[in-house]
């Protein structure tokens, strides 16, 4: 049975797209909750990739889909930690405006 | 093209727009509870998609972890972060103008000038590439070369109950070829015991299909069976023998070279090239785990462990007096 | 000159190595003769100014000079008895490596250290030595108050080692030395008074117009040096090297170069010697001490001379013109000096002609070729007239300071031991027989009556001879009278308060006040017609009043005793406001005047004509040493001895009696107008020519004349050099360091605000560089990841455009 009539090429256009969005919701957005989610749309145009390269051929064997593995698992560390930082933050300043967490200016 | 197989290609695209979309929904939407719904179709489009690609496992995954964890913790954190008067939650954007061309240079790089840039000469990934070979995917490519002399093969495994044989014949040798054929013979010695061996009696169905399930699951097991296939010789250098129809087990091949003349001995290449053959990643995907991801593998869970502490700590409400 | 005299006195300690092989007889203690005086004048500049107490410092200057002089004695019998020249030498001094590498070849010369003594060295060591002798006893007494008795003393022991170097030199090198150490000795000693500018003035002129004498004389010897050494290839400057070359290559020598180097020596001889034209120092060195002038003026230095030529006899035989010059030049300043000598009116500068004018005589001796009589001249003359000018010394000191004659007289009854040397003296320079002065004078005049060596007849000269004799027969009378016979002027109430005050103006008024109140007389006003250079009455015996920087002030005022050892009546010293007369002269003084007048009266016996019995002892002692002249005939020298020895002598006869007349004459005639006229006549004279006296008077304007000429062109000269050195030369060192400044504030300039700017602009650009990078730094972690994705991007560029993913691959993965 054939797996698609789309090839390998649409799934990394699909992803390029995703990645572009996820990082400009990193770029532009103010909110520090939807940086991450901007975040998670980058890891998440990611894992298409690799799974995209996993299945569609056979390099690296079976890794590609490995790696997606631990990149889910990491991605949700990650947001678990990032959102109790937000939480911290939120907690301490009472709003989460990354433009006014601003120490680091020169 | 059956309408199952035009149903699929349209999910594709389907799940495609709703990625997209919901992309776009994330970046754009000026409210952060809609843009975290928006996230939600991403998530779940991806795993769409996953399984779409027939890796069924991380397509679980995905709805799993992603969804019913990642999202469901950023919808808390947003309701967490906002005063609960403020219904509205506003999401302001500076819409960065270098930011915007930056992204869509990105994008212009990645789509149009990446992508269809030309892949290095022959490889595993390349070698005797035809557009429809690759539509053929996924299978495990071996590589051998009639000669005897050289053999590049390499075992593999499939989740694809179909393997496709890549068997180079250099041009002075091809003359009065007729057909390659290529025997595949299962490897009792690697022949995982499927599940069907192994698994518990259905409480519903009788014991009578019970047992038989279980004979007949023995009886793969017992019987190695040995398929052949043929094929006739391509214009090409290569020619690609595909070997359908088969079990989830473990086989070795072996080729041999029919002509005008006669035949060639059955000719087994060089190395291990016996392959696998599954049915989904999972399998797979718990092997790599368990064997070369196995350091990783532990190291990610403490780290797990380490961010949950470090998140419960972070996120504590101070008590104040 | 003074390293050179010190370096000798050195090397002579360290003891040279010998660089010619010494003869048998080496008689190195010839060199203690002129050495001791030296020693004498080292101890007395380094020990004797110290204070040492006036006695010790006059018993070790006489001392070594008295040992000097026995030790001449010594050396004057080894040559009698040896019959030949004794030397003494410690080795070579100057050595010249030739230029073709010879010792003594081309242009090489050795001089040593060597002192030679022979007959003609030994008469000159004798005067030189015992008069020296009785002129430092004599000093002893004149300079008895002098406040730098040591170095005056000092000064006499070095003027007498460098004059004993001069005589005894082997060499004409180092005779050099003592020519040119007896002139510094002669500077010092005439300005030893320096407080007083003109003293000084005098002692620089005595010295310069030394100076361009010597100029000459150095000319004559370096052309004699090389002429001897080009045309018979020996080189050497001493007397005897040279006169043997000259006798064994006679055609070496031409002519015309021995005139040339006879006349260049000649005039460093009229230098030294004060003839024209360079005799005007002399008059005015008199304003040294009195016994300076004996010494030193009388009867040494001047005569080095005559010596000089004398001792380089065997080449002025061959150039009878040089020799005509000389004898003329010694005649025409006979005559000039013996007719200024008759209008002076000071005694110290009557006595100065007449030495110029007596040294001319020798001149005319030498230069006819009758080097033996005047070498007698010289002797003689040493003895009379540093008697005359010790005499003249005890009048003025008897006169406290008084040197004009016109306020002398009758002072025959006052001091009659200088009366009567005085006259002995004065009647051996007219020449009388049988005084000393008569049979040189006459010898001289006779060889020069007679002499076949000069270019034109000798009698031409001998007029002037004669004319000159006669002159100085009538002024050394005048002298004589006005100062001892006469009406006294001194006794005039005017002009002798206390002792012949002449204070000049400068003294101070109270010091004149103490004099008017003391005396009891009025003031009388400085005696006109003082010649130059003036006033040494004042100063002689250093008890001036304050000027300047005068070292004697007033607290002398009184007489102490003049000398160790000799009771003095202290009412004596004129000059410090004391009544009194003049007085005769302590002892000390007094024992050299005796001395030298028996001198005056029998050396003359020496010199007797050859053929009279015992005649000519001085000749003929001298005659290992002279070669008479060559005949000429028409002017070039004709190569025979001059025979003239058998003539009648007769002729002989009548010259004395001519000579002996005409000093009578000269005499009778000074008599008449001065002593029975009581100098009328001159008076009358003197006013009605006055303009001739004037010109008498004022010594023929000859100093003015050479003020005018020569000494303002080289003032001038001087002066435009002096403002070229100013304004060009310093303008160029000033414009250069201006250029310099200049170009150091433009570099400035340029270093502040080109290179500063730079500078600053470069600091300037990055702080606006930074200012604006700055802002990229927003802390905005949305703007650092925007950049981090352009970055990205660039990265991405790079790779499509210069290196393509298969590249990369290849290069990660190995491959094609």
């Amino acid at each position: 049975m054939k797996f698609t009539d789309h090839p390998l090429e649409h799934m990394l256009v699909l992803s390029a797209i995703l990645f572009c969005a996820g990082v400009y919701t990193i770029l532009t957005r103010k909110n520090a909750v939807s940086i991450l989610m901007g975040v998670e749309l980058v890891l998440n145009a990611a894992n298409i990739n690799f799974v995209a390269f996993s299945q569609y051929t056979r390099i690296g064997g079976i890794h590609g889909n490995v790696f997606v593995i631990f990149v889910l698992l990491l991605a949700a560390a990650e947001a678990a930690v990032a959102l109790a930082i937000i939480i911290g933050i939120y907690q301490n300043f009472g709003r989460v405006d990354v433009d006014q967490a601003d120490q680091m200016k020169d | 093209m059956t309408s199952s197989e035009m149903v699929v290609n349209l999910l594709f695209y389907v799940f495609a727009v709703a990625a997209v979309a919901g992309a776009l929904g994330v970046a754009a939407s000026r409210n952060i509870v809609r843009s975290a719904f928006a996230l939600l179709a991403v998530l779940f489009s991806a795993a769409a998609l996953y399984a779409l690609m027939k890796a069924d496992f991380i397509a679980a995954a995905q709805v799993l972890i992603y969804v019913g964890g990642i999202l469901v913790l950023i919808i808390f954190a947003v309701m967490l972060t906002h005063r609960i008067t403020d219904v509205n939650v506003s999401n302001e954007s500076t819409p960065g103008p270098a930011a915007f061309c930056a992204v869509l240079c990105l994008l212009f790089a990645l789509v149009v000038i990446i992508l269809p840039l030309p892949q290095p000469g022959p490889n595993k990934w390349d070698a005797g590439r035809a557009p429809e070979t690759m539509r053929e995917g996924p299978y495990a490519f071996v590589q051998y070369q009639a000669d005897g002399k050289t053999g590049l093969a390499n075992g593999g495994s499939t989740f694809e109950n179909e393997v496709v044989v890549g068997v180079t014949i250099p041009e002075d040798r091809r003359a009065g070829l007729l057909r390659i054929v290529v025997r595949a013979v299962e490897n009792p010695g690697k022949v995982k015991e499927s599940l069907e061996t192994k698994k518990a009696p259905d409480a519903t169905l009788s014991p009578e299909k019970v047992r038989l399930a279980q004979e007949e699951a023995r009886k793969t097991v017992a019987e190695p069976k040995s398929l052949e296939f043929a094929a006739t010789p391509e214009k090409t250098e290569t020619t690609h023998v595909r070997l359908k129809g088969l079990r989830e087990a473990a086989y070795d091949w072996k080729v041999k070279l029919v002509g005008a003349e006669g035949e060639s001995p059955w000719i087994g290449p060089k190395g291990d090239p016996n392959f696998v053959v599954h049915k989904g990643v999972t399998e797979p995907i718990a092997l790599a785990l368990a064997d070369p991801y196995l350091l990783a593998f532990e190291a990610v869970s403490m780290l797990l462990l380490a961010a949950l502490v470090g998140a419960a700590f972070l996120a504590r409400k101070e008590v104040k007096e | 000159m003074i390293q050179s005299s010190l370096v000798l006195m050195a090397s002579m300690v360290q003891g040279h190595m010998e660089s010619h092989a010494a003869p048998a007889d080496n008689m190195k203690w010839l060199w203690l003769i002129p050495i001791l005086p030296a020693i004498g004048f080292l101890f007395q500049v380094f020990i004797g100014t110290r204070s040492l107490p006036k006695p010790v410092i006059s018993f070790i200057s006489c001392g070594v000079v008295l040992v000097s002089a026995a030790l001449s004695w010594v050396a004057f019998f080894q040559v009698k008895e040896l019959g030949h020249a004794i030397e003494g030498s410690l080795g070579a001094w100057i050595h010249i490596m030739g230029t073709d590498g010879q010792p003594t070849g081309n242009l090489g010369v050795i001089v040593n250290h060597k002192l030679v003594v022979d007959q003609l060295t030994c008469i000159m060591i004798l005067v030189v030595t015992n008069i020296a002798f009785f002129i430092h006893v004599y000093s002893v007494g004149y300079m008895a108050e002098e406040k730098r008795y040591a170095r005056y003393f000092s000064y006499l022991n070095l003027f007498t080692a460098f004059m004993l170097v001069l005589v005894m030199a082997s060499s004409l090198i180092l005779m050099f030395v003592g020519w040119e150490g007896v002139g510094l000795c002669s500077y010092l000693l005439i300005g030893f008074w320096y407080e007083k500018k003109e003293n000084a003035i005098a002692g620089m002129k005595a010295f310069i117009v030394n100076r361009i004498g010597d100029l000459a004389f150095t000319i004559g010897v370096l052309a004699l040096f090389v002429a001897i050494g080009t045309k018979t290839g020996v080189w050497t400057v001493d007397f005897e090297g040279i006169k043997r070359a000259i006798h064994e290559h006679p055609q070496a020598l031409s002519t015309g170069g021995a005139t040339f180097i006879g006349i260049m020596m000649f005039i460093g001889a009229t230098g030294k010697s004060a003839q024209l034209p360079l005799y005007t120092w002399l008059p005015d060195a008199m304003a040294g001490p009195t016994p300076v002038s004996a010494l030193i003026h009388a009867a040494t230095m001047v005569t080095a001379g005559v010596y000089m030529i004398a001792r380089m006899n065997f080449l002025y035989v061959m150039t009878p013109t040089a020799m005509t010059v000389v004898a003329t030049v010694g005649a025409i300043t006979a005559l000039f000096a013996g007719t200024i000598g008759m209008a002076q009116n000071d005694i110290k500068k009557v006595l100065a002609y007449s030495t110029v004018s007596q040294l001319g005589f020798m001149f005319m001796g030498v230069g006819v070729g009758a080097f033996a009589a005047g070498v007698f001249h010289l002797f003689t003359h040493a003895f009379f007239k540093a008697c005359l000018f010790l005499g003249s010394g005890s009048v003025i000191h008897g006169m406290g300071h008084e040197q004009d004659i016109r306020k002398m007289g009758a002072l025959k009854s006052k001091m009659p031991v200088t009366w009567v040397t005085f006259g002995l003296a004065t009647l051996a320079i007219a020449g009388i027989p049988p005084f000393a002065g008569f049979f040189s004078k006459d010898e001289i005049l006779w060889k020069t009556f007679s002499t076949h060596a000069l270019l034109f007849p000798g009698w031409v000269l001998w007029l002037v001879g004669v004319a000159a004799a006669l002159c100085t027969a009538f002024y050394m009378t005048r002298l004589v009278i006005k100062t001892f016979h006469g009406r006294a002027m001194w006794a005039q109430a005017s002009s002798f308060s206390g002792g012949g005050v002449n204070l000049p103006d400068w003294m101070d008024e109270e010091e004149e006040k103490k004099r008017e109140h003391d005396a009891g007389r009025g003031q009388d006003e400085s005696s006109p017609a003082h010649n130059l250079p003036t006033d040494e009455s004042v100063l002689d015996l250093g008890k001036v009043g304050k000027h300047g920087p005068s070292s004697h002030g007033p607290e002398d005022a009184h007489a102490a005793p003049h000398d160790a050892g000799h009771g003095h009546d202290a009412g004596h010293a004129a000059g410090h406001g004391h009544p009194g007369e003049p007085h005769e002269s302590p002892t000390s003084m007094l024992v050299a005047l005796v001395v030298l007048a028996a001198g005056s009266c029998l050396v003359g016996f020496l010199g007797m004509p050859h053929w009279w019995p015992h005649g000519d002892a001085f000749g003929k002692w001298l005659e290992p040493v002279f070669e008479g002249p060559h005949e000429t005939k028409g002017g070039e020298p004709v190569k025979e001895k001059k025979e003239g020895h058998e003539e009648s002598h007769g002729l002989e006869w009548g010259f004395m009696l001519l000579s002996t007349a005409v000093a009578l004459a000269g005499i009778g005639g000074a008599v008449y107008v001065y002593s029975s006229r009581s100098g009328v006549p001159a008076k009358d004279f003197a006013e009605k020519h006055h303009e001739l006296y004037d010109l008498v008077l004022d010594k023929y304007r000859v100093d003015e004349l050479y003020d005018a000429t020569v000494v303002r062109t080289l003032l001038n000269l001087n002066e435009v050099a002096g403002r070229f050195d100013n304004e060009i030369v310093d303008g160029t060192v000033n414009g250069a360091a201006r250029c310099a400044s200049t170009a150091s504030k433009g570099a400035g300039y340029f270093d502040n605000e080109v290179v500063d700017a730079a500078v600053n602009a470069s600091a300037n650009a990055t702080q606006a560089a930074g200012r604006k990078i700055r802002r990229l730094q927003t802390g905005n972690i949305k703007d650092y990841l925007t950049f981090a994705l352009v970055g990205g991007l660039f990265v991405i560029a790079a790779f499509c455009l210069f290196l393509t993913w298969p590249d990369l691959y290849h290069r990660v993965f190995g491959g094609k």
